[in-house]
């Protein structure tokens, strides 16, 4: 085996991607329930799979699939199995990915929020779960984020706070008889719109061609508007959409000697969705402005070319020789705040560089080097890449 | 100005080690989350995917080029050492010329994307051969290390080196993870130096 070849002995070691350890039964949420002062509380926190786009007018029911009753250390966790039919179905309709609301309560106060995290479940074994309810033997593995990671959950439950109401004397009296045998929620569909929604941008600077790519599979964390109170909206928490389309879009094609920096959009589907609690249910009382899925299309954003033409004196600048090319294929692409305008909302988004998200320049030879510079690190992992000038 | 103030902000992590079996054969502890040799980004988040940029630059037969820039840190709280950097595949055209391990605390100013000669010349890089000591992160603005590769061409056309293999010892355990990076050096300069498969999609 080659790595036995080159360090005797030392045998290694997967990805970053492979390195989660499989754990049966690894919880899809878990964090600490909080109050004010950041202090724990306790209370109770139920688990829904978010079950992706559906027309105008539909009614969805949406069972609660996980709940937990945090104690006085606030800590919960939320466990549930690829192996549910729910969550097999969100796994395939989203490229391995599955979006879910939590709902906590405590102190006579209600929280909701959303999450999405991947648990590379072999996808082909749950095709029969999701069409059949059949088991698997594939393998549980952690529930990750975007980044890898396993990030706890913190739920605050303060008036004010974002996705956080008051709960009727009514569902506090139905929480203190209901929680593991909670009723299912249900959703109405009201509106559904597509809208631009920035996921990425690119920088050039003059002698250089430059272009960037986004899917097959689109790859973006999108927030989530809730509307809690009836009062407003704010953001509580993302979905991740990785949903597929028929073909990868693409930006490019700017006149090599000019500049450009812009913000570059693609189209993604919102639902606004009005939650009703049904007879006995306490869980589901907001409104909530969701991504659903990725149509596609491509157009220019913000002019941002501002930023271009400092790169030589920059901290993180990076010299290319002329006529090399350099392809970004890794690491997270920067969190834009208000990405998206969905009915009347701004959202934020984040979108990573991966085998979905890449950028590429090709650096002409009128010049012998071209200086380029990273926002918050080398170009190999900046989350924004800026150009210029060359010399 | 907005690339400057912000470039001053960060020191991320992107984590490469994992299981592994010590020198003697026997396996070390594992974990779920083994601490390492990680590389550095934004966000102190590991990527989702081990890195797979690939860089390239024009340069005659036998001519060295130096490649940039892998980041490296130490989220652990021990030193780490560095003990071998070895290309996984090089085309049979291709010649490694090795990796410096930068180390100096001014290195960026003058840091490598792709550059004619190897090393590269850079005075406040301080380049070191392995075995090298990453210390353990001093925090989010630790640097870590740059590594720098060197390759030539030995033969006309593109040639390529694919995957760096970083071996390092920590707490008397050998680890070895690798990085799906690409290298590629473009002998015939009658043609737009490109790689030979477009972007992946």
């Amino acid at each position: 085996m080659l790595l036995g070849t080159l360090v005797p002995g030392a045998i290694a070691a997967a990805s970053p991607r492979a390195q989660t350890t499989p754990t049966l039964g690894a919880p899809i949420a878990s964090g600490v329930l909080t109050g004010p002062g950041g202090q724990p509380v306790a209370g109770q926190v139920a688990l829904m799979i978010d079950p992706g786009a559906s027309p105008i007018g539909t009614e969805v029911t949406v069972p609660i699939v996980a709940s937990a009753t945090a104690g006085s250390d606030g800590r919960y966790s939320l466990v549930v199995s690829p192996d549910d039919p729910s969550v097999a179905a969100a796994l395939l309709r989203n490229s391995g990915w599955v979006n879910f609301m939590i709902v906590a309560q405590a102190n006579g106060l209600e929280a909701t929020t959303y999450a999405g995290r991947t648990s590379g479940a072999n996808l082909s074994g749950l095709t029969q779960i999701a069409s059949a309810g059949m088991r698997t033997t594939a393998s549980t593995n952690a529930w990750v984020d975007r980044t890898g990671k396993v990030p706890s959950i913190e739920i605050k439950l303060v008036a004010g706070a974002p996705g956080v109401s008051r709960m009727t004397s009514a569902q506090v009296a139905d929480a203190a008889q209901t929680n593991a045998a909670a009723p299912p929620c249900r959703y109405t569909v009201a509106d559904s719109q597509q809208a631009g929604t920035v996921v990425g941008e690119i920088h050039k600077w003059k002698d250089t061609t430059a272009s960037f790519s986004y899917g097959q599979t689109a790859d973006s964390d999108i927030g989530v508007g809730v509307n809690a109170t009836g009062n407003g909206w704010s953001l509580s928490g993302t979905v991740h959409v990785a949903q597929s389309n028929s073909a990868t879009v693409g930006w490019g094609g700017w006149d090599p000697n000019g500049l450009f920096g812009g913000q570059l959009q693609t189209q993604f589907q919102y639902e606004r969705r009005h939650w009703q609690n049904a007879p006995g249910s306490t869980y589901c009382g907001v409104e909530s402005i969701v991504a659903v899925g990725w149509n596609g299309g491509s157009s220019v954003g913000a002019d941002v070319h501002q930023y271009d033409g400092h790169c030589d004196t920059a901290a993180n600048r990076q010299s290319y020789k002329g006529g090399s090319p350099f392809d970004r294929t890794s690491s997270r692409a920067y969190r834009y705040y208000g990405a998206v305008s969905a009915f009347g909302v701004g959202l934020d988004a984040q979108s990573g560089y991966s085998s979905s998200v890449q950028m590429h320049w090709s650096f002409g030879t009128a010049s012998n080097t071209h200086w380029m510079c990273g926002n918050d690190g080398p170009t190999t992992t900046a989350q924004i890449v800026y150009a210029g000038p060359n010399a | 100005m907005r690339v400057t103030s912000i470039g001053a902000m960060v020191g991320l992590v992107l984590m490469i080690a994992v299981g592994c079996r010590s020198s003697n054969g026997t396996s070390a502890p594992s974990n779920s989350a083994p601490p390492g040799v990680i590389v550095l980004g934004p966000d102190d988040a590991p990527f989702a995917y081990p890195g797979q940029d690939r860089t390239g630059a024009p340069a005659p037969v036998g001519y060295p080029v130096s490649f940039g820039s892998l980041v490296l840190g130490n989220t652990t709280d021990e030193p780490i050492t560095i003990t071998s950097i070895e290309a996984r595949e090089v085309d049979p055209g291709a010649a490694f010329l090795g990796v410096k391990i930068a180390t100096g605390a001014d290195r960026r100013d003058e840091a490598t994307g792709s550059v004619g000669g190897f090393p590269p010349d850079n005075p406040g890089a301080n380049f070191q051969d392995p075995p090298t000591v990453i210390a353990p992160s001093a925090g989010p603005h630790d640097r870590g290390v740059d590594l720098v590769v060197g390759m030539k061409a030995t033969a006309p056309g593109n040639q390529y080196i694919k995957g760096l293999i970083v071996s390092y010892r920590r707490g008397g355990s050998d680890y070895v993870t690798t990085y799906d990076n690409t290298f590629l050096v473009c002998t015939d300069f009658a043609k737009k130096c490109e790689f030979d498969t477009p972007t992946t999609g």
